[in-house]
């Protein structure tokens, strides 16, 4: 019986991340565009959009240098079932089942026979609870639902703290996969490389003398890991390429803080003591301090969650109401209990934000995904301890079932009926439907000019025109701007530009715009599911 | 010396600026019902049962929703750290915890009560007040108890 209650839960689990994968969110937005059409590109030519020969470090795609991971996992998917949102999207849902199925593994190795329940003969123990609240986390819904690199890299780190586990479990060369299945994270999702030095280092603490005990094993793994993760590090910290992002979003290059230091110090005369009192530092920390809190800010975790609808459906939190009241009682019972791992699994929990506070924009859902999935396992040992002590089982047990299944359907329908319609736009829905509209026209055009309105039009004529990577080659017109991103300027006959009015036309010409030009014939109109004008495809008198 | 120690952390607590909270009480609840009721309404479908539509979009739903978003106002992390340093903020968290672990069950609905205050319009600095000497008790026990 338990093992179809696990089964039923791994179906539920598939179901959930596949159901509509194509269509729902509505439209593939600019980085799973980019992920895509890079993977079509490896897969037709063995290079990147940019003519790269298989990049190993990383994807300069728009100039953001996307880490290699998540294309190279999406190039078998595509070489199968051709370039679609499906195909896109599906390494993302796979490793999210797959992350479903190694949190029931990882649990069973946390809790072992820890509390359980017998409901009609069939223990239900915290490794099973978890697993299934994995299965309907919003949080993780969300990221396996679209092509998320961050998601593939919640894997990759998830499994390499099972794999540690297997390792303290006796297995020395364990630890050698571990690390590298880190090192898969690291070169999967650049938030990754800010989570596994903490996350190692805990695994180190929680099980040190293991590691001394195999200090032949660990030594050869580290050894291995400094070698594989050399290169990264050099780009990451060594080239502007690597740094730039990373600069463009951290809270430390901020002037804010120095210059509120500065103020104030000045207003109590640079006195010793002010300068004591109002050193930079101090501010600096309060601010990260500030962010780092975020992470565990109560409306993000449970009302609204991410304030970015991609990252979030606005309607639900990151976590279900129920789940947060079980994470608090799972946190008294863990301590409450002495439960083995307890500081690991809180030390896991408390570590994961402190590479995301380093960014501006807090909390982040998907910078600290890797904390998934410690709340579901919390949560459960939290249901279960409850439940143990409970003196009203049957009726906690209806209740919480009543509940899960409310909040379920709620999310369910909110995230399939409101979610598309309302968010569509931060999506970039419309371009499908432009790129269609436009390539009936297209033999017969001289000029198709696209507004950069909507942001990185070409890579949506690039994917949704299944465009061969050689021939858009042969005429692609980019340049790198200032900021080293790389912008598209055009390719055959298409013309990206910023004021659609500026450029000089021959011939018959088709413009996709927000607004229609002067003297433009209106030939589609491309509305949003809202029923909001995304584009006008019209063309000039000539046509 | 610990003495001292608690005493200056007890003044940073309480010389801590004071933080307001976001405006969010019953009328701003109940504000926010028709124009959410009528915009979740207007995006299903017309043939969509009443029933189930009604069940899914309520007036009460709504309000407990509007509710929830101003009662975690009060236990957002960043409000607390602000309203009590990170010293008092390690004190509150403290204290809760040893009010669960002793069962102190009035001073545990003393918190889970504290966001009705704000929420019923009563002054703000109740909260505040309240906060304050949970952290300070929280750096006490903290200290002190063995």
């Amino acid at each position: 019986m338990r093992k179809y209650l696990l089964v039923a839960i791994f179906i539920l689990a598939a179901v959930l991340r596949l159901y509509k994968l194509g269509t729902v969110p509505p439209s593939l937005y600019w980085d799973e565009a980019s992920l895509g059409y890079n993977a079509y590109s490896i897969f037709k030519t063995g290079q990147d959009e940019h003519q790269k020969a298989m990049p190993l470090i990383s994807f300069a795609a728009y100039g953001d240098y996307k880490p290699p991971g998540y294309i190279y996992a999406a190039v078998p998917g595509i070489a199968v079932f051709g370039l679609n949102e499906f195909t896109v999207r599906f390494p993302s849902a796979l490793f999210g089942f797959l992350t479903v199925v190694l949190t029931y593994f990882l649990a069973k190795r946390i809790f072992g026979t820890g509390p359980f329940f017998k409901f009609k003969k069939t223990e239900i123990d915290v490794p099973l609870v978890a697993t299934f609240l994995l299965a309907i986390s919003p949080w993780h819904l969300q990221f396996s639902r679209a092509a998320f690199e961050a998601n593939l890299g919640l894997f990759f780190s998830t499994l390499g703290i099972y794999l540690f586990f297997r390792f303290a479990a006796g297995k020395p060369f364990w630890i050698v996969l571990s690390l590298i299945s880190f090192l898969a994270g690291m070169y999967t999702f650049t938030g990754q490389r800010l989570f596994v030095p903490f996350i190692l280092a805990i695994l180190f603490l929680q099980f040190w003398r293991k590691v001394l005990k195999s200090w032949r094993y660990t030594a050869a793994a580290l050894v291995i890991f400094g070698v594989i993760f050399y290169p990264l590090y050099v780009f990451s910290t060594q080239t502007i390429e690597g740094r730039l992002r990373f600069d463009e979003v951290t809270i430390f290059k901020n002037l804010e803080p120095i210059n509120k230091s500065i103020a104030d110090r000045r207003l109590d005369g640079f006195t010793f003591w002010a300068n004591m009192m109002h050193n930079r530092r101090f501010y600096v920390s309060r601010e990260y301090v500030s962010h780092y809190l975020d992470a565990f800010n109560p409306k993000f975790l449970l009302t609204t969650g991410d304030v970015n609808p991609r990252l979030s459906i606005q309607s639900v939190g990151e976590l279900y109401y129920f789940e947060a009241v079980f994470v608090i009682f799972g946190i008294y019972f863990l301590i409450k209990n002495k439960q083995k791992y307890r500081w690991f699994l809180l030390a896991w929990l408390l570590v994961s934000p402190l590479g995301p506070a380093t960014a501006r924009e807090t909390p982040h859902a998907l910078r600290m995904v890797h904390i998934l999935p410690t709340f579901q396992i919390i949560a459960a040992f939290g249901f279960l301890s409850f439940f143990e002590i409970s003196r009203f089982k049957k009726l906690l047990l209806a209740i919480s079932a009543i509940i899960v299944f409310v909040s379920l359907s709620y999310y369910l329908f909110m995230y399939y009926v409101h979610y598309p319609q309302i968010y569509a736009g931060e999506w970039q829905y419309g371009y499908k439907q432009a790129v269609q509209a436009v390539s009936k026209l297209y033999p017969d055009a001289d000029q198709v000019i696209v507004t950069n309105t909507l942001g990185r039009p070409y890579i949506y004529f690039l994917l949704f025109g299944n465009v061969d990577p050689q021939k858009y080659w042969q005429s692609a017109d980019v340049v790198k701007d200032k900021f080293f991103f790389l912008n598209v300027l055009g390719f055959g006959k298409y013309k990206f530009v910023d004021n659609v009015e500026s450029v000089p036309v021959h011939g018959k010409v088709i413009y996709v715009t927000t607004t229609v030009p002067a003297g433009g014939k209106i030939i589609k109109v491309i509305k949003d599911p809202d029923g909001k004008v995304v584009f006008y495809i019209s063309k000039n008198n000539a046509y | 010396m610990k003495f001292i120690l608690f005493i200056i952390i007890s003044a940073f607590i309480i010389l801590a600026p004071k933080i307001g909270l976001p405006i969010c009480n019953i009328d701003t609840a109940k504000q926010a019902i028709p124009p959410r009721i009528f915009a979740e309404i207007a995006i299903d479908d017309n043939d969509q049962n009443v029933i189930f539509t009604r069940a899914i979009h309520n007036k009460t739903g709504i309000f407990l929703s509007e509710f929830s978003r101003c009662y975690f106002d009060v236990f957002d992390f960043n409000y607390l750290y602000k309203q009590l340093t990170i010293l008092g903020l390690t004190g509150l968290l403290f204290a809760s915890y040893r009010a669960i672990v002793l069962k102190r069950y009035n001073l545990i609905l003393l918190i889970l009560f504290l966001p009705l205050i704000p929420f019923f319009k009563q002054p703000e600095i109740i909260v505040m007040l309240v906060l304050k000497t949970l952290a300070i008790s929280g750096v006490l026990a903290f200290m002190f108890l063995k």
